[in-house]
Order: structure tokens, then C-alpha cells, then sequence
């Protein structure tokens, strides 16, 4: 039997491969000309080898799906990332990032500052802690922070999810899990879809528009042709899914769960500098900044030069449209860590708002494991994956895989469980 | 001044602190109007500069003395609360302007737009005969595949594989009435009931605010960080200013709810309600043509486009022989295009040639993106018509001497001016509502025998 899966990002892939492992036909349909959905690489804008993470970038301790695969089909990483220290305190935190290279009003902060800084969110988060949904800006003003440490702190919601400290809950970063122990693929990010994509019938340039039930099956209609499959899995952004039209209309409770979950809006700016030597040594492995490019982390790239990966939050400025603007601001905070003009030799600048098919960084999982279940649920064979629907890890590529395999396995059930006719009574 | 009430020597009661309501929008301002008519002591925070919220209108740069609504203007025969307070402050609404002529075979309120606006698609004006052909086909589209009431309109333009050109009036209209794109709103906002004939205020918008608040203490300049909350109500602001009221009324928009630091914190219910909302990114652009009596002219409806402005028209009556100014909303993914001025502007002064038919000169223009506002993070709501009585209801709830009102915690007419004023008047009454707080003393003096 066939199952069509809408997006060729990681879960569309995980739940491919997991299917067809089980004897199971497949097809993919991917809308853009890529593989990988969020976590494509640029391999042609950049100089000596470089190659650019246009999305995605980290694999975060814990997230052992994507650690496993790499490990099986021998995908390198790079050398192990620690983007803060431990502390302030026997652990991590809300605040360790802190800890880290900072930025503030255009200026580099020495190791007594940015202690200070972090001892002051330390003690807060101490005596009296967020809820898991107050947003890190409410928390900051609660407690009273002094404007640099409630500045600092809410900074980093910029990093991860990609958007405003106003409405990011302080659940993404506490208790400062994403950074504290990470590697990006020595390769870029799309290298776990291309290779996991191997045997696979994927077709690309094919946007999906409608998916009808007719009978027991499903057809599905691209720009370029017409399908008729057993079971689809949808995989795409929430975003994206809210354009796809479905016939049967979609229940309401599903309707109400792609409308009720925003994504984060923004972007990721990522420039190649020369002395890359020098430019480690003063802001690597990363640097946190309050200037629209909320942090940055360095990849050291050939003939002693270094690639820097920011991410931008849309905050209405327009900067991430103008990429002069875009690239000029990361040279500014590369130069107030090194305390010189950094010498830029490429630069890219990724929008994914703007993109047709995505429309945001990540999910914001704003509704909790009430919503997240219903973008999850199955309606009859419609199927649904993507980080959004993660349970472990939503909004990361990890959360995004396993999501796929589990979509995967909701058809691989139900085919064991279909009765068995017996012809010869 | 209760204190020596019939020669006792006990307060009668507990406190007796002013109400205090955050934001000085048509919500804030309704509530405090009311209170203050009650009786009560009221004092408004306000965090910007001037009262209005998301209703402020423009009057400099402008020439003859015209002006501009940067945001809320259009004022449908259904706003009753905002008709009635119009009338109580002695404000007149403009001449109603009908971007929609409805006919008794219609099957949707569509095609009574397709017969007044003007919709502009893939660089083309159609002609009304391409616009009568639009509707005849929306007709039978909608008879076919008949839209679900919760159905996102993005879905439902794709599931009845209309031509691109309906299509694109379908996803224009939903632009004008949400200001989201057309996958992030639902159906009812096109398909349901609509009049089409909308009124402004004579002056601009702003008017209603400013009226309101000749009469009460607002406190400009004061942005509200944080709101602790227990027998009274404590208001901090970003300037370590602080207030202790009786009560707070939070009437700030839907997207900085989130960014007050309350104690105790939101409700998990309500932070999770605020921040699930999609929040129009969107914005004005604003300009004025040398032109006038030719742009009134060919601006006697709406323009709506598929382009990156999503709809144009002229809002002001202006005497003939001076100048028009046309407002343009640009919206979602068309919201990059007001970070570049010149570029939006030269988009607009286009859109105004090609309804006019002649090239026009722009004498002065003004951008409002409500998206980029720190004080604002977005311009409106609007939820889905299933969900709307639930997100209302969480969005309003009482909670720790906290009441809350703005449009967005208006079920019915959630994004909208009216909206904002009817939960204005409910939030008033919840708080005169609530019963005083004796003073303990003073009811064992009064009630308590040996």
C-alpha cells in the first residue's frame, strides 16, 4: 500500500524511510527545489569550502535520534560546542547563557559584568521562579531586574525560538538546555536529509494543494501531478499546512490548532570574515548581543578565515529585507568583540517568513500538550508530523524526525491490525 | 472619608484607593468614563504620548489642514456602543461610503464588493465585466463546495479550485478585513455577514479618545512594567513611578499583555490564550495627492489588490479643489514593503495612477507599521468563529483585582473598534460591580453583640 508524505524536511524523510523499511511504498513531495525543509545549506556563497547553515544548525545534547544517525552513516560533526559555562552555581540555567560572550549598546562585557549579570538572574530565578508560560519579559519585569540583566536575558529568546521576549514563554529557556553542550555537522545541516533521503522516491518542485479523500483513498493534487495513495502524512510547517486545502474540509478542532500555534518570525544572517584566527579567539565559539542579531556563533572556515551564523528575529525594523543592513549589523557586534573592522568576504541572509513554504522559524508551541496533540491527532488516514508535533524536542530537528517516525509507525499499526480475509471458507 | 461616619471611630471601609486603568485606548478610556461617572476615583496610565491606542490620527505635514487615521477608522451600522458614544460626546460621523452593494440573489457577501470596489489583480483593473464573470463564477463555487464555517480561507480557496482571479479577491477581502493572510483567518470573516457601508469619525478616529479624556486624570508617558497584585493593586512604571489602586483595568493591546510583569503571574489559561493568538503584522501607508477631486473621484470605493498593498481608499470628505489622501493597508507577508518608504510609497502613488488614470503627484505621505510599534507589536486580531467565545472568555477573566478589556476580550467584535468600546463598558461594570471591602472593625463595632 502507498503512503504519500506532503514535505521532504526531516520528518517527511524519518517517516519515509521508516515506512519503506517495513516494505511499504512511498512518495514524497517536496514544494521548494530542496531537500531538508528548515535546514537547508548554502554551498555556494560562501569562499574556500565554507558552507552555510540556513537554518537549523545545532544538534543539542539529548538528541539522540539524529546523534544516532549520524553515527551510523559515519556524518561528521564538528568538534563539541559549549556556547556558555556552566553556572552561575553548581548547574545550568536560565541565566548561564549569560555566562557567555555578550554585547550590550554596541560594546563588549568583561567576565566581572556578565558574572554580575548572570548572578542577578540567578538569584531571581532562585527566590521566585517563572511559570512555565509567563513570557521572559513579564518575569524579568515581576522580579525587577535592573534594565542590563532584564535586557540580557530576554535577549535570548531572539536566539531561540527566533522572536520577541514578549511573547516567548520562559519555558524555551530555562533551564538553559539549548547551547550548554551542542555540535553543528562539519558539513552543513542538510547532509542527515541527503543522506537519509537515499533510496527514497522524492520528488521535488511539486507543491501540494489539495488533499481529497475519494472512497478509502486519498488524492493528492501538486502543481505538477495527481496522486491517488492509501495514507498521506503531512509534514509541513504549521504555516504552510493552513495553505494546503482539504476535501473533506479539516475538522475544527484541527482547524483550531494550526490557527491557534504562531510561528516564530525571523530569519538568520550568516557572513565569511578573513583573520579568522582572531576573530575566534575574541567572540567564538558565540556571542549573545542585544543588536537585532541576537547571537552568534563562528565555524572556522579555510585560508584562516571564519563563518559566523546569526539569527535575527522580525521585529518590524525591516532589516532582515535589507540585507546590507542585515550583514552590517553582524559586522558591528564581530568588531566590538574583536576590536577591529572585520574584513567580509560573503555574506547571506535568510528570511524565512517571507519563504512561501515555511512562513516562520519554529513552531511557538504556544498552546501546550493540549494543542500539540490535537496538530498531532490523525483524522482518519491524514496523518500529521513536523517539529510542531513533536513531543520530545517540537520546534527542533530532533522533535521533527521523531515526529516522522511516529507517523510512520501510526500506519505501520494499522496496517498490522487490518482483518485478515480468509478467502478459502 | 468614611472614617467618622456616625460618630464611629472605625473606617467603614478597608480602602479606598482609585481604580487604575492601563492604556488609554477607546477600551481604557470607556471603562474610566463609566467609573468616574459612578462615582469613583479612576486615574489612566497611559505609555505613549498621546491618548487613542491604535486609533491615532496624523494632522501634521498634511496640507489644507487635512489629516489622517493611522489606525482603527471604519465604523459599520452594527457598532451600536461605538454609535452611542458618539452621540453621548457630541462627535459626528462622516457620510457612510458603501465598498459594497448587496443584491437579495446573492449567495455570499462577495459578490456586493465585486459590484462597488475595485479590485486590481496581477497589475490589472478589472473591468466590470471581468468583475460580474468573477462573481458569477464565486456563485457557482460557492453552491459546489459550499465553505465550511471554520474553515481557514487559504483551505477553502484551494479545496474549490477557483481561477486565480477570484482567488484573488477572495485573499484581498480577507487581507481588508483582518489584516492577516489569508491562511491565517477563517472563512466567516469573508462568507459571513457584512455590511460593506462603513462611517469614520468627522476629525479622525482620535476625536473619540481625546473627548473621552478631557474629563479624566490620564497619565501619559507612563508605561506600566509591572502590576502587583493583593489587597490593593500596585502599578509600577518603566519610570519607578508608583501607583496603589483599588483595582487595575488592563486595557493595553493583545500583543504587550504579555510583556507586563503581573505578581502573581497571568494565569498559565490566559498567557497561553494571548500569546496563540496570530497578531496582524500590518500597517499604513498614508499619502497625499495634489490631485484631489481626480483621486476622490476614482476613489469613491475601496481598491483592493493582490500586490503587496492589500487595499486603498480616500476616508476623508475634503471640500473640491483640495488635495486627497489616500490610506493603503500592507499586511503579513506584505509588511516588509513599509520598512523601505520610498519603495511603499512608490507602490501606492502606482496603485493611485493606475485607478486614476493619470500619473499623480504626491505632496506628503506618513507609514504606520503597527507590527514595529514596541508599544503595539501588532495591529489587530481575529479569531476563528469557533473559537472567538473561548478566547474572549479566557482573554477577560477576572483575576487577583484584575480585570481586563480591549477589543480583544470582546467575543462578538473581537479586533474592532466597537469591540474595544463594548469591553470598556463590561469591565466598568465588573468593577462597580464589586462589593466594597469592610474594614473588619468596623463591622464588629456595628454587628457584633456581647
Amino acid at each position: 500500500m502507498t503512503t504519500g508524505i506532503v514535505g521532504a524536511g526531516l520528518a517527511g524523510i524519518f517517516a519515509a524511510r521508516r515506512l519503506q523499511e517495513f516494505g511499504e511504498e512511498v512518495v514524497v513531495l517536496e514544494a521548494t527545489a530542496h531537500l531538508g525543509g528548515r535546514t537547508r545549506g548554502d554551498r555556494n556563497n560562501l569562499r574556500y569550502g565554507a558552507v552555510a547553515d540556513l537554518g537549523a544548525s545545532f544538534l543539542d545534547r539529548g538528541q539522540d535520534r539524529l546523534l544516532a544517525f549520524c553515527l551510523e552513516h559515519g556524518i561528521d560533526l564538528s568538534p563539541e560546542l559549549r556556547m556558555f559555562p556552566k553556572g552561575p552555581g553548581s548547574g545550568y540555567s536560565g541565566a548561564s547563557i549569560l555566562l557567555g560572550n555578550l554585547v550590550l549598546d554596541g560594546h563588549k562585557r568583561d567576565r566581572g559584568t556578565r558574572e554580575a549579570l548572570a548572578g542577578e538572574v540567578q538569584d531571581a530565578l532562585g527566590s521566585a521562579p517563572p511559570t512555565v508560560t509567563e513570557t521572559l519579559v513579564a518575569w524579568a519585569y515581576r522580579v525587577g531586574l535592573s534594565r542590563p540583566a532584564a535586557r540580557a536575558y530576554a535577549m535570548q529568546a531572539g536566539f531561540n525560538p527566533v522572536h520577541r521576549g514578549t511573547l516567548t514563554s520562559t519555558w524555551h529557556a530555562h533551564p538553559g538546555d539549548i547551547g550548554r553542550l551542542c555540535w553543528t555537522l562539519r558539513d552543513s545541516t542538510d547532509t542527515i536529509a541527503s543522506t537519509a533521503a537515499e533510496g527514497l522516491d522524492i520528488r521535488l518542485g511539486q507543491p501540494v494543494r489539495v488533499v481529497s479523500r475519494t472512497g478509502r483513498a486519498y488524492r493528492i493534487q501538486t502543481d505538477v501531478e495527481d496522486l491517488v495513495v492509501d495514507d498521506v502524512i503531512l509534514t509541513t510547517s504549521v504555516i504552510a499546512a493552513r495553505r494546503i486545502g482539504f476535501d473533506p474540509v479539516l475538522p475544527a478542532w484541527k482547524v483550531e490548532a494550526l490557527l491557534g500555534t504562531p510561528m516564530s518570525q525571523g530569519g538568520k544572517i550568516i557572513a565569511q570574515y578573513r583573520d579568522g584566527a582572531s576573530i575566534w579567539d575574541a567572540a567564538g565559539p558565540s556571542t549573545l548581543t542585544d543588536s537585532p542579531v541576537s547571537m552568534f556563533w563562528l565555524r572556522r572556515t579555510g585560508q584562516d578565515t571564519v563563518t559566523a551564523m546569526g539569527t535575527m528575529p522580525d521585529t518590524g525594523d525591516g532589516i532582515l529585507e535589507d540585507h546590507p543592513a542585515a550583514l552590517a549589523v553582524l559586522d558591528r557586534q564581530i568588531e566590538a568583540m574583536s576590536g577591529f573592522s572585520p574584513e567580509r568576504i560573503g555574506g547571506i541572509v535568510q528570511n524565512w517568513t517571507t519563504d512561501e513554504f515555511v512562513g516562520g522559524v519554529v513552531s511557538m508551541g504556544t498552546g501546550g500538550v493540549e494543542r500539540r496533540a490535537a496538530l498531532a491527532a490523525a483524522v482518519g488516514g491524514l496523518h500529521f508530523a513536523g517539529e510542531a508535533t513533536g513531543e520530545r524536542w517540537a520546534s527542533a530537528m530532533e522533535g521533527a524526525a521523531r515526529s516522522g517516525e511516529r507517523a510512520a509507525d501510526e500506519i505501520l499499526l494499522k496496517r498490522r491490525n487490518r482483518p485478515v480475509l480468509n478467502t478459502s471458507v | 472619608m468614611f472614617k467618622a461616619e456616625r460618630g464611629s471611630p472605625v473606617r467603614r471601609f478597608l480602602e479606598d484607593a482609585p481604580v487604575i486603568v492601563l492604556g488609554a485606548g477607546l477600551a481604557g478610556l470607556t471603562a474610566a468614563r463609566q467609573i468616574q461617572k459612578a462615582g469613583k476615583d479612576v486615574i489612566v496610565l497611559e505609555a505613549s504620548d498621546d491618548v487613542g491606542g491604535r486609533t491615532l490620527t496624523s494632522r501634521v505635514g498634511w496640507r489644507d489642514n487635512q489629516y489622517a487615521n493611522l489606525g482603527g477608522e471604519l465604523i459599520d451600522r452594527s457598532y451600536h456602543a461605538v454609535h452611542r458614544l458618539c452621540a453621548e460626546l457630541d462627535i459626528d460621523l462622516g457620510a457612510p461610503q458603501a465598498y459594497s452593494r448587496h443584491a437579495p440573489e446573492d449567495n455570499s457577501p462577495i459578490e456586493g464588493f465585486l459590484r462597488a470596489t475595485r479590485f486590481i489583480v496581477d497589475g490589472h483593473l478589472l473591468t466590470a465585466e471581468e468583475a460580474e464573470h468573477a462573481a458569477a463564477e464565486l456563485r457557482a463555487a460557492v453552491t459546489a463546495s459550499p465553505p465550511a464555517a471554520h474553515e481557514i480561507v487559504e483551505q477553502w480557496i484551494r479545496r474549490a479550485q477557483v481561477s486565480s482571479v477570484v482567488a484573488a479577491v477572495v485573499r484581498s477581502l480577507a487581507r481588508f478585513f483582518t489584516q492577516l493572510d489569508p491562511w491565517d483567518c477563517d472563512v466567516h470573516f469573508v462568507f459571513g455577514a457584512s455590511s460593506g457601508v462603513f462611517q469614520r469619525v468627522r476629525g479622525g478616529t482620535q476625536e473619540v479618545a481625546v473627548a473621552m479624556a478631557r474629563d479624566l486624570d490620564v497619565r501619559c508617558g507612563h508605561r506600566v512594567v509591572r502590576v502587583e497584585r493583593g489587597r490593593t493593586v500596585r502599578v509600577t512604571t518603566d519610570g519607578g513611578v508608583e501607583f496603589v489602586g483599588s483595582r487595575a483595568i488592563c486595557a493595553v493591546g493583545p500583543f504587550v499583555l504579555t510583556s507586563i510583569g503581573f505578581d502573581p503571574p497571568l494565569d498559565d489559561a490566559k498567557v497561553r490564550t494571548a500569546t496563540s493568538l496570530l497578531p496582524a503584522m500590518a500597517g499604513k501607508v498614508i499619502a497625499q495627492y495634489e490631485q484631489g477631486d481626480l483621486v476622490r473621484e476614482a476613489f469613491r470605493s475601496l481598491v483592493c489588490t493582490d500586490g503587496p498593498i492589500n487595499s486603498a481608499w480616500v476616508s476623508v470628505e475634503e471640500p473640491a479643489g483640495s488635495p486627497a489622501i489616500v490610506t493603503a493597508f500592507f499586511a503579513g507577508m506584505g509588511r516588509f514593503h513599509m520598512s523601505a518608504p520610498e519603495e511603499a510609497f512608490g507602490l501606492l502613488d502606482q496603485v493611485v495612477g493606475q485607478v486614476t488614470g493619470q500619473a499623480v503627484h504626491r505632496l506628503h505621505g506618513e507609514i504606520k507599521n503597527w507590527w514595529a510599534d514596541p508599544l503595539h507589536l501588532g495591529v489587530t486580531v481575529a479569531p476563528p468563529e469557533g473559537g472567538r467565545q473561548a478566547i474572549a472568555g479566557i482573554l477577560s477573566a477576572i483575576e487577583d483585582r484584575t480585570h481586563f478589556a480591549g477589543d480583544y476580550t470582546d467575543a462578538p467584535m473581537s479586533g474592532t473598534l466597537e469591540g474595544a468600546v463594548r469591553s470598556g463598558l463590561r469591565a466598568a461594570q465588573e468593577v462597580l460591580r464589586e462589593m466594597d471591602v469592610y474594614d473588619s472593625h468596623f463591622i464588629t463595632e456595628r454587628l457584633s453583640k456581647p
